[in-house]
């Protein structure tokens, strides 16, 4: 099998978008009501029990749409840091991003407006991601230096997460805790079409500014200096990307929570299949991490201990052993 | 356009310190020039300048009667290729995929690698020697084989000039007499190049002219014997050297002056 795939990347592609099919197939059949595939169909197209057809309409195909999208984000932008930053250790978290926005979230369910409206919570997250890539880039503009954004994005990220405990710590009452706690284990789950009306212009517009990176991500492979050399516009190019991932990172984790390893997991899953070129990453990365975070959303709904799975940690569950594989068995090459 | 690389007047100064001033020297198409002088004498600030990597405050790098720094990346891009000094390769790339990096000057950001392209891969690898292990991972190549690698993406630009940065500076004396050989053969074809070395018999024996740095200024530029006297060498570099001839110029530093 993973002859076929290896050095093709078009053919990788195909098989990753069929894949991507069957676990959205799979995603809208699972749940607490179990459908077969032509019931699910069915029910999307309208047909056949009405009940049926607005759990599937209502609840499971935008959570389907969710998910990919947010997939597809965190593959993406962390196939393009990886590139921009030459370290295969690089997400979209190191950037700060997410912790910002996490931040942003837990700061209204503090407040109590997350239980005024539902876009509250994801709102707020976006405003964090947005204050997160402010102070990102006034720090950071001084020097092009790589080295420069890493540390300013982690002290980022480090600042937002000592806010969150913060947060939790002057948690009003054990509910509103939990809440946090629960929303920072990320969830697809309920996401209705408002959720994708909300995030999905932000995650497209992040999209929007990354796009024809590539090149620019292939000639830094030579380091900054032989890119510059090559024509590219290197200050440009580091801030698509940043902007790109904040604006598209920070809204997949206001509607998602925050959830890990997709961005730092998938690159790496491709590179096995059609080598190290960060522009050839880019595209099966996003449809990689689209399948992966669907078919995580299906095991979320595996009926294990008292309350749901979350999304965040079955990512991690599966990230984790993951990453440690794949990180031994490529090491040589790295070398 | 057959304009030399003209350097006028080049000045530049870093954090409150002056590290070139008043540099000035012509590249025609179709020479080696090598640029010379002592450590921290200014030579990588010089081609980084010329580059654009580093601003000059005074002076100007022009090609004609284009003023590089003000010239459009792309096409600044196609005009003058660059080797960088200890030149990263940050991941592991297949030495094909990697001297195919010399062509994105060519390509627009959407544009895939086309017949024209794939014919200045193949060339400038054979031309370096390393068509025969194209698909290997540069990480797994010798020194030699990767600094061959390397000279091949630079080849591949189709530049006008090169720029070189100690390409042979951590290579055996046998890669050392390949790559310099190659520069030559460029050189030798019309292309113009800059090459920064410290070994001053090679540079005495490859280069058409020298130009030597010292104490961010050019002591003295033009043919290696107008510039390798031993009132230069005492000055710049605070060496005495033997010479003798061998069908070849030789020069070998002897002794540190006292």
């Amino acid at each position: 099998m993973t002859a076929i795939l290896r050095n093709r990347p078009w053919t990788l592609n195909a098989f990753l978008l069929a894949l991507l099919l069957v676990a959205a197939l799979m995603s809208g059949m699972f749940g607490q009501v179990t459908l077969s595939p032509s019931e699910f169909i069915a029910a999307l197209m309208g047909d056949g029990n009405e009940g049926l057809s607005i759990i599937v309409r209502e609840l499971r195909f935008p959570r389907i749409l969710i998910g990919m999208l947010a997939g597809a984000t965190l593959g993406y932008t962390g196939a393009a840091l990886q590139g921009l930053l030459r370290n295969p250790l690089a997400d979209p978290g190191v950037i700060g991003v997410s912790a910002s926005a996490g931040l942003g979230a837990v700061v209204a369910i503090y407040l109590g407006i997350s239980t005024l409206s539902a876009f509250a919570i994801p709102l707020m997250a976006m405003a964090g991601a947005l204050v997160a890539t402010l102070i990102l880039m006034t720090l950071a503009s001084r020097d092009s230096s790589v080295l420069t954004l890493i540390l300013a994005g982690i002290g980022i990220s480090s600042l937002a997460t000592a806010g969150i405990s913060l947060v939790m710590n002057f948690a009003a009452s054990p509910m509103s805790l939990q809440d946090m706690v629960l929303w920072m284990l990320g969830s697809l789950e309920n996401r209705t079409y408002g959720d994708l009306m909300l995030a999905g212009p932000f995650i497209l517009l992040g999209w929007a500014v990354m796009i024809g990176v590539g090149q620019g991500l292939n000639a830094l492979s030579l380091g900054s200096d032989t890119a510059h050399s090559l024509g590219i516009n290197i200050k440009h190019l580091r801030w698509r990307v940043v902007l790109g991932t904040a604006l598209s990172v920070g809204a997949t984790v206001s509607v998602c929570g925050a959830v890990g390893f997709v961005g730092l997991v998938v690159p790496h899953i491709v590179r096995a299949f059609i080598g190290y070129e960060p522009r050839a990453l880019l595209l099966p990365s996003a449809i990689a991490g689209a399948v992966l975070l669907t078919f995580a959303d299906i095991l979320t709904r595996l009926p294990i201990g008292h309350g749901q799975l979350r999304l965040g940690v079955v990512m991690a569950i599966i990230g984790a052993p993951l990453f440690i594989h794949i990180i031994f068995k490529t090491r040589e090459s790295m070398r | 356009m057959n304009s030399p690389l003209e350097i006028k007047g080049l000045g530049v100064t870093l954090g409150g310190n002056q590290i070139l001033s008043d540099v000035s020297f012509t590249l025609p198409r179709g020479e080696i020039i090598g640029l010379i002088g002592p450590n921290g004498a200014g030579k990588s600030t010089a081609i980084k300048s010329i580059l654009g990597l580093l601003a000059s405050e005074a002076g100007a790098a022009r090609i004609g009667e284009n003023d590089i720094s003000k010239m459009d990346p792309r096409i600044r891009a196609k005009s003058l290729a660059y080797v960088p000094q200890g030149a990263p390769v940050h991941w592991p790339l297949t030495a094909e995929r990697t001297v195919a990096l010399g062509r994105v000057p060519h390509l627009t950001p959407w544009q895939a690698l086309g017949a024209k392209d794939d014919a200045a891969i193949r060339q400038a690898m054979e031309k370096t020697d390393c068509w025969s292990f194209r698909d290997r991972l540069v990480t797994t190549l010798s020194g030699g084989e990767r600094a061959r690698v390397l000279l091949a993406r630079t080849l591949a630009v189709g530049a006008e000039f090169i720029l070189a940065d100690e390409p042979i500076a951590a290579l055996d004396p046998m890669h050392q007499l390949q790559v310099m050989d190659i520069l030559k053969a460029e050189a030798a074809s019309g292309t113009g190049v800059l090459v920064v070395m410290h070994d001053l018999g090679l540079a005495m024996r490859t280069c058409d002219k020298l130009v030597l740095l010292h104490q961010r200024k050019v002591l003295a530029a033009g043919t290696p014997n107008d510039v390798l006297t031993d009132a230069n060498l005492k000055l710049a570099f605070g060496i005495e050297v033997s010479r003798w001839q061998d069908g070849v110029n030789f020069l070998v530093p002897r002794s540190v002056v006292e």
